[in-house]
Protein backbone atom coordinates (compact mmCIF):
# COMPACT_ATOMS: atom_id res chain seq x y z
CA UNK A 1 0.00 0.00 0.00
CA UNK A 2 2.58 2.26 1.04
CA UNK A 3 4.42 1.49 -2.70
CA UNK A 4 1.23 2.42 -4.23
CA UNK A 5 0.99 5.82 -1.98
CA UNK A 6 4.61 6.83 -2.73
CA UNK A 7 4.19 6.17 -6.82
CA UNK A 8 1.42 8.11 -6.56
CA UNK A 9 2.19 10.99 -4.28
CA UNK A 10 6.13 11.48 -6.64
CA UNK A 11 3.66 11.59 -9.75
CA UNK A 12 1.86 14.72 -8.17
CA UNK A 13 5.73 15.95 -6.50
CA UNK A 14 7.30 15.49 -10.22
CA UNK A 15 9.34 13.01 -9.29
CA UNK A 16 10.72 10.29 -11.11
CA UNK A 17 12.25 7.64 -9.00
CA UNK A 18 14.93 5.16 -10.50
CA UNK A 19 14.21 1.19 -9.42
CA UNK A 20 16.34 1.04 -6.18
CA UNK A 21 15.42 4.20 -4.94
CA UNK A 22 11.92 3.13 -5.21
CA UNK A 23 12.14 0.45 -3.37
CA UNK A 24 14.57 2.29 -0.61
CA UNK A 25 11.85 5.20 -0.42
CA UNK A 26 8.76 2.78 0.22
CA UNK A 27 10.81 1.10 3.23
CA UNK A 28 12.12 4.37 4.60
CA UNK A 29 8.91 5.71 4.71
CA UNK A 30 6.91 2.40 5.78
CA UNK A 31 9.53 3.39 8.92
CA UNK A 32 7.82 6.97 9.17
CA UNK A 33 4.88 6.01 8.70
CA UNK A 34 5.07 3.71 11.33
CA UNK A 35 6.58 6.01 13.82
CA UNK A 36 4.29 8.75 13.08
CA UNK A 37 1.49 6.11 13.50
CA UNK A 38 0.11 7.41 16.60
CA UNK A 39 -1.26 10.78 15.69
CA UNK A 40 -4.58 9.37 14.12
CA UNK A 41 -4.98 8.01 17.61
CA UNK A 42 -4.92 11.71 19.46
CA UNK A 43 -8.08 13.32 20.13
CA UNK A 44 -8.83 16.32 19.29
CA UNK A 45 -10.63 19.29 21.07
CA UNK A 46 -13.53 19.29 18.51
CA UNK A 47 -13.63 15.71 18.91
CA UNK A 48 -13.34 16.00 22.87
CA UNK A 49 -15.79 18.22 23.07
CA UNK A 50 -18.95 18.21 21.10
CA UNK A 51 -19.58 21.22 19.01
CA UNK A 52 -22.80 21.55 17.76
CA UNK A 53 -22.65 21.97 13.70
CA UNK A 54 -23.50 25.50 12.67
CA UNK A 55 -26.97 25.63 10.26
CA UNK A 56 -26.65 26.49 6.59
CA UNK A 57 -27.06 30.41 7.11
CA UNK A 58 -26.43 30.46 3.27
CA UNK A 59 -29.58 31.34 1.67
CA UNK A 60 -30.14 34.64 4.63
CA UNK A 61 -28.03 36.69 2.22
CA UNK A 62 -29.91 38.13 -1.03
CA UNK A 63 -28.23 37.27 -3.69
CA UNK A 64 -26.02 34.32 -2.79
CA UNK A 65 -28.39 31.55 -4.67
CA UNK A 66 -27.87 34.16 -7.53
CA UNK A 67 -23.84 34.37 -7.12
CA UNK A 68 -23.90 29.81 -6.91
CA UNK A 69 -25.73 29.67 -9.58
CA UNK A 70 -22.68 31.40 -11.74
CA UNK A 71 -20.91 28.28 -10.69
CA UNK A 72 -19.86 26.06 -13.13
CA UNK A 73 -22.27 22.95 -12.34
CA UNK A 74 -19.03 20.58 -10.95
CA UNK A 75 -17.88 23.19 -8.75
CA UNK A 76 -21.27 23.67 -6.89
CA UNK A 77 -20.21 20.17 -5.27
CA UNK A 78 -17.34 21.50 -3.16
CA UNK A 79 -17.25 25.29 -3.19
CA UNK A 80 -19.69 26.45 -0.45
CA UNK A 81 -20.19 30.11 0.08
CA UNK B 1 48.91 36.47 15.03
CA UNK B 2 45.49 37.71 15.95
CA UNK B 3 43.59 36.80 18.96
CA UNK B 4 40.40 35.21 17.09
CA UNK B 5 38.33 34.35 20.43
CA UNK B 6 37.97 37.30 21.89
CA UNK B 7 34.45 38.84 23.24
CA UNK B 8 32.68 40.36 20.67
CA UNK B 9 32.43 43.98 22.44
CA UNK B 10 35.93 44.46 21.49
CA UNK B 11 36.03 43.60 17.85
CA UNK B 12 33.09 45.73 17.47
CA UNK B 13 35.54 48.40 19.12
CA UNK B 14 37.84 47.78 16.90
CA UNK B 15 40.06 50.38 15.05
CA UNK B 16 39.53 50.11 10.97
CA UNK B 17 43.25 48.99 10.13
CA UNK B 18 43.01 45.79 13.17
CA UNK B 19 39.86 45.79 11.86
CA UNK B 20 41.34 44.83 8.36
CA UNK B 21 43.89 42.81 9.44
CA UNK B 22 41.69 40.57 11.39
CA UNK B 23 39.29 40.09 8.33
CA UNK B 24 42.71 39.51 6.26
CA UNK B 25 43.59 36.19 8.68
CA UNK B 26 39.99 35.33 8.78
CA UNK B 27 40.15 35.18 5.06
CA UNK B 28 43.42 33.07 5.41
CA UNK B 29 42.16 30.91 7.66
CA UNK B 30 39.14 30.02 5.87
CA UNK B 31 41.50 29.08 3.28
CA UNK B 32 43.65 26.80 5.61
CA UNK B 33 40.71 25.00 6.92
CA UNK B 34 38.65 24.57 3.73
CA UNK B 35 38.37 20.87 4.08
CA UNK B 36 35.70 21.94 7.30
CA UNK B 37 33.47 23.01 4.26
CA UNK B 38 31.55 25.43 6.79
CA UNK B 39 31.88 27.48 3.48
CA UNK B 40 30.20 27.02 -0.07
CA UNK B 41 31.30 30.51 -0.68
CA UNK B 42 33.73 32.95 -0.24
CA UNK B 43 34.62 36.83 -0.85
CA UNK B 44 37.78 37.13 -2.48
CA UNK B 45 38.55 40.70 -1.36
CA UNK B 46 35.54 41.91 0.68
CA UNK B 47 34.91 45.46 1.50
CA UNK B 48 35.49 45.96 5.61
CA UNK B 49 32.80 47.70 6.75
CA UNK B 50 32.28 45.98 10.69
CA UNK B 51 32.89 42.74 12.26
CA UNK B 52 32.82 39.66 9.61
CA UNK B 53 29.66 37.91 8.59
CA UNK B 54 28.99 34.70 7.51
CA UNK B 55 25.47 34.18 5.66
CA UNK B 56 23.94 30.34 5.74
CA UNK B 57 23.53 29.63 1.92
CA UNK B 58 19.22 29.86 2.34
CA UNK B 59 19.50 33.75 2.63
CA UNK B 60 19.36 35.55 -0.15
CA UNK B 61 22.39 38.47 -0.80
CA UNK B 62 22.02 40.43 -4.20
CA UNK B 63 24.79 39.34 -6.82
CA UNK B 64 25.86 36.43 -4.25
CA UNK B 65 25.51 32.56 -4.71
CA UNK B 66 22.10 31.31 -3.39
CA UNK B 67 21.50 27.72 -3.51
CA UNK B 68 20.64 26.23 -0.20
CA UNK B 69 23.41 23.85 -0.74
CA UNK B 70 21.45 21.88 -3.16
CA UNK B 71 22.62 21.24 -6.72
CA UNK B 72 18.71 22.26 -8.28
CA UNK B 73 19.98 25.38 -7.48
CA UNK B 74 23.50 25.56 -8.79
CA UNK B 75 24.63 28.75 -10.67
CA UNK B 76 21.34 30.52 -9.27
CA UNK B 77 22.27 34.05 -7.76
CA UNK B 78 20.37 36.00 -5.59
CA UNK B 79 18.56 38.92 -6.91
CA UNK B 80 17.70 40.98 -3.67
CA UNK B 81 19.02 40.96 -0.18
CA UNK B 82 16.84 39.68 2.58
CA UNK B 83 15.78 42.56 5.33
CA UNK B 84 17.62 41.00 7.46
CA UNK B 85 20.64 40.92 5.94
CA UNK B 86 20.20 44.47 4.60
CA UNK B 87 20.12 45.79 8.01
CA UNK B 88 23.42 44.17 8.77
CA UNK B 89 25.57 44.95 5.43
CA UNK B 90 26.45 48.72 6.05
CA UNK B 91 28.01 47.71 9.71
CA UNK B 92 29.28 44.28 9.06
CA UNK B 93 31.93 42.63 6.62
CA UNK B 94 30.27 39.74 4.50
CA UNK B 95 32.61 37.10 4.51
CA UNK B 96 30.34 34.47 2.42
CA UNK B 97 27.80 32.17 2.32
CA UNK B 98 28.03 29.21 5.50
CA UNK B 99 27.20 25.81 4.09
CA UNK B 100 23.99 23.64 5.41
CA UNK B 101 21.67 20.87 5.03
CA UNK B 102 20.38 21.35 1.61
CA UNK B 103 16.74 23.96 2.09
CA UNK B 104 17.47 23.53 5.83
CA UNK B 105 16.54 19.86 5.62
CA UNK B 106 18.91 18.20 8.41
CA UNK B 107 20.16 18.10 12.28
CA UNK B 108 23.67 16.71 10.64
CA UNK B 109 24.67 20.03 9.06
CA UNK B 110 26.82 17.75 7.20
CA UNK B 111 24.44 16.77 4.31
CA UNK B 112 25.27 19.69 1.49
CA UNK B 113 25.70 18.73 -2.09
CA UNK B 114 28.74 20.58 -2.30
CA UNK B 115 30.59 19.28 0.26
CA UNK B 116 30.87 17.46 4.10
CA UNK B 117 30.86 19.97 6.82
CA UNK B 118 32.85 18.60 9.77
CA UNK B 119 32.96 19.41 13.33
CA UNK B 120 35.67 21.37 14.22
CA UNK B 121 36.93 19.43 16.92
CA UNK B 122 36.76 16.26 15.49
CA UNK B 123 36.50 15.88 11.71
CA UNK B 124 35.15 12.66 11.32
CA UNK B 125 31.92 14.13 13.57
CA UNK B 126 28.97 16.05 12.56
CA UNK B 127 28.80 19.64 13.28
CA UNK B 128 24.97 19.45 13.88
CA UNK B 129 22.69 21.28 11.75
CA UNK B 130 21.60 22.43 9.33
CA UNK B 131 23.30 26.09 10.21
CA UNK B 132 26.08 23.80 10.31
CA UNK B 133 28.73 26.06 8.41
CA UNK B 134 27.80 28.77 10.46
CA UNK B 135 28.60 26.72 13.92
CA UNK B 136 32.16 25.35 12.35
CA UNK B 137 32.82 28.83 10.94
CA UNK B 138 32.44 30.94 14.59
CA UNK B 139 34.15 28.16 16.32
CA UNK B 140 37.16 27.98 14.13
CA UNK B 141 37.30 31.43 14.27
CA UNK B 142 36.84 32.54 10.53
CA UNK B 143 34.01 34.70 11.42
CA UNK B 144 32.47 36.81 14.17
CA UNK B 145 28.83 36.54 13.77
CA UNK B 146 26.74 34.71 11.61
CA UNK B 147 23.22 34.71 10.45
CA UNK B 148 21.60 31.52 10.46
CA UNK B 149 17.95 30.06 10.31
CA UNK B 150 16.30 27.82 12.57
CA UNK B 151 12.29 25.93 11.65
CA UNK B 152 12.86 23.21 14.76
CA UNK B 153 16.57 23.75 15.60
CA UNK B 154 18.54 24.71 13.22
CA UNK B 155 20.90 26.85 15.06
CA UNK B 156 20.57 25.68 18.11
CA UNK B 157 21.82 22.09 17.10
CA UNK B 158 25.12 23.69 15.59
CA UNK B 159 25.69 26.06 18.25
CA UNK B 160 25.46 23.19 21.10
CA UNK B 161 27.06 20.70 19.09
CA UNK B 162 30.45 23.61 17.92
CA UNK B 163 30.39 25.29 21.59
CA UNK B 164 28.77 28.78 20.30
CA UNK B 165 25.92 30.74 20.58
CA UNK B 166 22.49 30.48 18.60
CA UNK B 167 19.08 32.35 18.95
CA UNK B 168 16.15 31.35 17.27
CA UNK B 169 13.81 34.81 18.18
CA UNK B 170 9.94 34.81 18.51
CA UNK B 171 8.42 34.10 15.29
CA UNK B 172 6.61 37.62 14.02
CA UNK B 173 9.89 39.65 15.65
CA UNK B 174 12.32 38.66 12.36
CA UNK B 175 11.70 39.31 9.04
CA UNK B 176 11.57 36.33 6.94
CA UNK B 177 11.97 38.00 3.62
CA UNK B 178 14.55 36.80 1.61
CA UNK B 179 14.77 32.74 3.03
CA UNK B 180 14.48 29.95 0.80
CA UNK B 181 11.44 28.23 2.83
CA UNK B 182 11.62 24.83 4.50
CA UNK B 183 8.95 25.14 6.26
CA UNK B 184 7.33 29.16 6.55
CA UNK B 185 4.90 28.51 9.66
CA UNK B 186 7.89 27.64 11.68
CA UNK B 187 10.85 28.87 9.65
CA UNK B 188 13.05 32.05 11.90
CA UNK B 189 15.88 34.01 10.03
CA UNK B 190 18.59 33.45 13.72
CA UNK B 191 21.71 35.37 15.07
CA UNK B 192 24.63 33.01 15.53
CA UNK B 193 27.78 34.18 17.66
CA UNK B 194 30.24 33.13 20.55
CA UNK B 195 28.72 34.98 22.97
CA UNK B 196 25.50 36.73 24.10
CA UNK B 197 26.90 40.15 23.43
CA UNK B 198 27.28 39.03 19.74
CA UNK B 199 23.46 37.73 19.86
CA UNK B 200 22.49 40.79 21.17
CA UNK B 201 24.26 43.37 18.69
CA UNK B 202 22.41 41.42 15.68
CA UNK B 203 19.16 41.14 17.14
CA UNK B 204 18.89 44.56 18.06
CA UNK B 205 19.69 45.45 14.37
CA UNK B 206 17.99 42.63 12.40
CA UNK B 207 13.93 42.53 14.42
CA UNK B 208 11.18 44.77 13.49
CA UNK B 209 7.73 44.88 10.93
CA UNK B 210 8.78 44.18 7.54
CA UNK B 211 6.13 45.12 4.82
CA UNK B 212 7.77 41.90 2.21
CA UNK B 213 6.39 39.89 5.83
CA UNK B 214 3.17 39.87 6.32
CA UNK B 215 3.94 37.83 10.07
CA UNK B 216 6.35 40.57 11.25
CA UNK B 217 4.96 42.55 14.15
CA UNK B 218 5.35 46.10 15.49
CA UNK B 219 7.07 45.83 18.58
CA UNK B 220 9.85 48.01 20.31
CA UNK B 221 12.22 46.21 22.60
CA UNK B 222 14.74 47.92 24.63
CA UNK B 223 17.87 46.45 24.14
CA UNK B 224 19.55 49.20 26.20
CA UNK B 225 18.59 47.30 29.39
CA UNK B 226 20.36 44.23 27.65
CA UNK B 227 23.16 44.57 30.36
CA UNK B 228 21.06 44.45 33.55
CA UNK B 229 20.42 41.33 35.82
CA UNK B 230 17.33 39.59 36.26
CA UNK B 231 16.41 39.06 40.03
CA UNK B 232 15.56 35.58 41.30
CA UNK B 233 14.05 34.29 38.16
CA UNK B 234 11.69 31.39 38.22
CA UNK B 235 13.36 28.99 36.26
CA UNK B 236 11.07 26.22 34.87
CA UNK B 237 12.78 22.45 34.58
CA UNK B 238 10.97 20.31 31.84
CA UNK B 239 11.37 16.96 33.65
CA UNK B 240 10.78 15.20 30.20
CA UNK B 241 13.95 17.12 28.55
CA UNK B 242 16.35 15.57 31.21
CA UNK B 243 15.37 11.85 30.96
CA UNK B 244 15.91 9.06 28.18
CA UNK B 245 16.75 9.38 25.70
CA UNK B 246 18.87 12.66 26.37
CA UNK B 247 22.50 11.51 27.46
CA UNK B 248 22.96 11.30 31.20
CA UNK B 249 26.08 12.62 31.05
CA UNK B 250 24.63 16.27 29.28
CA UNK B 251 21.34 15.90 31.97
CA UNK B 252 23.37 16.12 34.86
CA UNK B 253 25.92 19.11 33.40
CA UNK B 254 22.48 21.14 32.60
CA UNK B 255 21.18 20.25 36.35
CA UNK B 256 24.57 21.39 37.63
CA UNK B 257 24.65 24.40 35.77
CA UNK B 258 21.15 25.63 36.35
CA UNK B 259 21.45 26.35 40.56
CA UNK B 260 25.08 28.41 39.39
CA UNK B 261 22.62 31.70 39.75
CA UNK B 262 20.94 32.96 42.37
CA UNK B 263 16.78 31.48 40.65
CA UNK B 264 13.79 29.59 41.44
CA UNK B 265 13.53 26.11 40.63
CA UNK B 266 10.46 24.53 39.81
CA UNK B 267 9.78 21.46 38.29
CA UNK B 268 7.29 21.63 34.97
CA UNK B 269 5.81 18.76 32.89
CA UNK B 270 3.58 18.96 30.11
CA UNK B 271 0.88 16.21 29.30
CA UNK B 272 1.90 15.67 25.50
CA UNK B 273 5.26 13.78 24.95
CA UNK B 274 8.18 15.31 23.11
CA UNK B 275 8.02 12.45 20.92
CA UNK B 276 4.60 13.27 19.55
CA UNK B 277 5.85 16.97 19.40
CA UNK B 278 8.39 15.86 17.22
CA UNK B 279 6.12 13.29 14.97
CA UNK B 280 3.74 16.04 14.42
CA UNK B 281 6.39 18.26 12.89
CA UNK B 282 7.52 15.74 10.92
CA UNK B 283 4.14 15.53 9.23
CA UNK B 284 3.56 19.53 9.14
CA UNK B 285 6.94 20.44 7.65
CA UNK B 286 7.18 18.00 4.75
CA UNK B 287 3.38 19.16 3.47
CA UNK B 288 4.56 22.99 3.58
CA UNK B 289 8.29 22.07 2.45
CA UNK B 290 6.58 19.92 -0.63
CA UNK B 291 4.55 23.09 -1.15
CA UNK B 292 7.61 25.52 -1.45
CA UNK B 293 9.26 23.04 -3.37
CA UNK B 294 6.93 23.13 -6.25
CA UNK B 295 8.95 25.93 -7.82
CA UNK B 296 11.84 25.06 -8.57
CA UNK B 297 11.18 23.15 -11.97
CA UNK B 298 14.26 24.08 -13.85
CA UNK B 299 12.20 27.40 -15.46
CA UNK B 300 12.29 30.37 -13.11
CA UNK B 301 15.80 29.01 -10.81
CA UNK B 302 18.50 27.03 -10.71
CA UNK B 303 20.35 24.12 -13.12
CA UNK B 304 17.66 22.97 -16.00
CA UNK B 305 17.17 19.04 -16.72
CA UNK B 306 16.67 17.39 -20.46
CA UNK B 307 13.59 17.51 -22.10
CA UNK B 308 11.52 19.08 -25.12
CA UNK B 309 8.46 20.22 -23.18
CA UNK B 310 7.45 21.91 -19.49
CA UNK B 311 6.75 18.62 -17.74
CA UNK B 312 9.15 16.45 -18.99
CA UNK B 313 11.91 19.18 -18.08
CA UNK B 314 10.20 19.62 -14.50
CA UNK B 315 10.45 15.73 -13.78
CA UNK B 316 13.95 15.71 -15.06
CA UNK B 317 14.99 18.38 -13.26
CA UNK B 318 13.87 17.53 -9.80
CA UNK B 319 14.38 13.86 -10.06
CA UNK B 320 17.84 14.23 -11.00
CA UNK B 321 18.67 17.23 -9.14
CA UNK B 322 17.02 16.95 -5.11
CA UNK B 323 18.51 14.54 -2.91
CA UNK B 324 17.10 11.95 -1.62
CA UNK B 325 16.28 13.70 1.86
CA UNK B 326 14.60 16.42 -0.28
CA UNK B 327 12.82 13.37 -2.18
CA UNK B 328 11.69 11.67 0.94
CA UNK B 329 10.36 14.77 2.45
CA UNK B 330 8.62 16.08 -0.26
CA UNK B 331 7.04 12.84 -1.24
CA UNK B 332 5.92 12.44 2.07
CA UNK B 333 4.60 16.01 2.34
CA UNK B 334 2.64 15.23 -0.72
CA UNK B 335 1.18 11.78 0.28
CA UNK B 336 0.09 13.56 3.97
CA UNK B 337 -1.57 16.41 1.83
CA UNK B 338 -4.18 14.00 -0.41
CA UNK B 339 -7.42 13.30 1.28
CA UNK B 340 -6.90 10.11 2.01
CA UNK B 341 -4.56 11.23 4.56
CA UNK B 342 -5.08 15.15 5.52
CA UNK B 343 -7.43 14.36 8.46
CA UNK B 344 -5.83 10.89 10.00
CA UNK B 345 -2.22 12.93 10.10
CA UNK B 346 -1.90 16.56 9.65
CA UNK B 347 -5.45 17.89 11.17
CA UNK B 348 -3.99 15.96 14.25
CA UNK B 349 -0.53 17.46 14.35
CA UNK B 350 -2.04 20.58 13.90
CA UNK B 351 -4.09 20.09 17.11
CA UNK B 352 -0.76 18.76 19.02
CA UNK B 353 0.88 22.28 18.35
CA UNK B 354 -2.06 23.57 19.87
CA UNK B 355 -2.19 21.66 22.73
CA UNK B 356 1.55 22.23 23.18
CA UNK B 357 0.63 25.87 23.06
CA UNK B 358 -1.93 25.89 25.79
CA UNK B 359 0.42 23.62 28.09
CA UNK B 360 3.19 25.71 27.62
CA UNK B 361 0.89 29.09 28.31
CA UNK B 362 -0.02 28.09 31.37
CA UNK B 363 3.48 27.18 32.33
CA UNK B 364 4.36 30.16 31.76
CA UNK B 365 2.20 32.12 33.90
CA UNK B 366 4.63 30.31 36.84
CA UNK B 367 8.03 30.84 35.74
CA UNK B 368 9.78 33.13 33.55
CA UNK B 369 11.83 30.56 31.59
CA UNK B 370 11.88 27.05 30.77
CA UNK B 371 15.56 25.50 30.47
CA UNK B 372 16.96 22.53 29.24
CA UNK B 373 19.70 20.73 27.47
CA UNK B 374 19.79 21.65 24.01
CA UNK B 375 20.69 18.78 21.69
CA UNK B 376 20.25 14.72 23.47
CA UNK B 377 23.39 13.48 22.28
CA UNK B 378 27.12 14.55 21.62
CA UNK B 379 28.08 15.18 18.12
CA UNK B 380 27.81 12.33 16.46
CA UNK B 381 30.37 9.97 14.14
CA UNK B 382 29.54 10.26 10.19
CA UNK B 383 27.53 7.29 9.04
CA UNK B 384 26.72 6.32 12.53
CA UNK B 385 23.39 7.28 12.13
CA UNK B 386 21.70 6.88 8.86
CA UNK B 387 18.31 5.96 9.78
CA UNK B 388 16.00 9.12 9.58
CA UNK B 389 13.69 8.11 12.08
CA UNK B 390 16.37 8.24 14.70
CA UNK B 391 17.50 11.35 13.38
CA UNK B 392 14.25 13.16 13.72
CA UNK B 393 14.51 12.14 16.48
CA UNK B 394 17.37 14.54 17.30
CA UNK B 395 15.07 17.37 17.30
CA UNK B 396 13.22 16.02 20.41
CA UNK B 397 14.67 18.93 22.77
CA UNK B 398 13.99 21.99 20.45
CA UNK B 399 11.07 21.49 19.00
CA UNK B 400 8.72 23.49 22.03
CA UNK B 401 9.47 26.81 20.64
CA UNK B 402 8.97 26.76 17.18
CA UNK B 403 5.78 24.88 17.92
CA UNK B 404 5.11 27.79 20.47
CA UNK B 405 6.49 30.38 18.62
CA UNK B 406 8.77 31.50 21.66
CA UNK B 407 12.52 32.70 21.76
CA UNK B 408 15.30 30.35 22.87
CA UNK B 409 18.97 30.35 23.05
CA UNK B 410 21.88 27.81 23.13
CA UNK B 411 24.92 28.40 24.95
CA UNK B 412 27.67 26.12 26.07
CA UNK B 413 28.15 25.01 29.20
CA UNK B 414 31.11 22.76 29.66
CA UNK B 415 31.69 19.76 27.61
CA UNK B 416 31.36 16.28 28.15
CA UNK B 417 34.04 14.20 26.01
CA UNK B 418 36.10 17.04 24.97
CA UNK B 419 32.82 18.07 23.09
CA UNK B 420 30.82 21.21 24.03
CA UNK B 421 27.60 21.38 24.93
CA UNK B 422 24.58 23.47 25.10
CA UNK B 423 22.05 24.68 27.23
CA UNK B 424 18.80 25.92 25.60
CA UNK B 425 17.13 28.92 27.64
CA UNK B 426 13.21 30.04 26.50
CA UNK B 427 11.62 32.79 26.86
CA UNK B 428 7.51 33.81 26.65
CA UNK B 429 6.66 35.05 23.39
CA UNK B 430 8.49 38.55 22.35
CA UNK B 431 10.61 37.80 25.57
CA UNK B 432 13.45 38.00 23.94
CA UNK B 433 15.79 40.40 26.01
CA UNK B 434 15.21 38.80 29.25
CA UNK B 435 16.34 35.27 27.18
CA UNK B 436 19.64 37.25 26.13
CA UNK B 437 20.00 38.89 29.75
CA UNK B 438 19.53 35.50 31.51
CA UNK B 439 22.10 33.80 28.97
CA UNK B 440 24.76 36.78 29.62
CA UNK B 441 24.08 36.04 33.59
CA UNK B 442 25.20 32.02 32.91
CA UNK B 443 27.76 33.11 30.77
CA UNK B 444 29.57 35.21 33.02
CA UNK B 445 28.84 32.73 35.66
CA UNK B 446 29.47 29.92 34.32
CA UNK B 447 33.08 31.58 32.96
Amino acid sequence: MVKEMIKRAAKIARIKLADGESERLAVELETIFDWIGDLPRFETKLEKEYVEPRKDESTQYAGVEEIKSMFPKRRGDYCRI
Amino acid sequence: MQDLMIPTKEILEMEKDDLEERIRYQLDLAEKYRDFHSFVYLEEDPAVLGPSLGVKDNISVKGKPLTSCSRILEGYIGTYDATAYSKLKSDTTFLGKTSCDPFGCGSSGATSDFGRTKHPLDPSRVPGGSSGGNGVALSLGIVDLALGTDTFGSARAPASFCGVVGMRPSYGLVSRYGLLDLSMSLDTITPMARDVYGIAWLLERIYGKDEHDLTTVDIKLDFSQFPVDLKYPRIGVLTDCFRSPVDERISRLVEKTIPKLDVDIVEVEISTSLDLLVKAYYTIMPVEFASSMQRYSGFLYGKRGKGTHFQEIAIETRSDLLSPELKRRIILGTAISTRELRDKYYSRALSIFSKVREEVDKIFKDVDFLISPTMPVLPWRFDEIVDPVEIYMMDILTGIPPACGLPAISIPVGSVEGFPVGMQIIGPRFGDVDVLRLARMYEEGIA
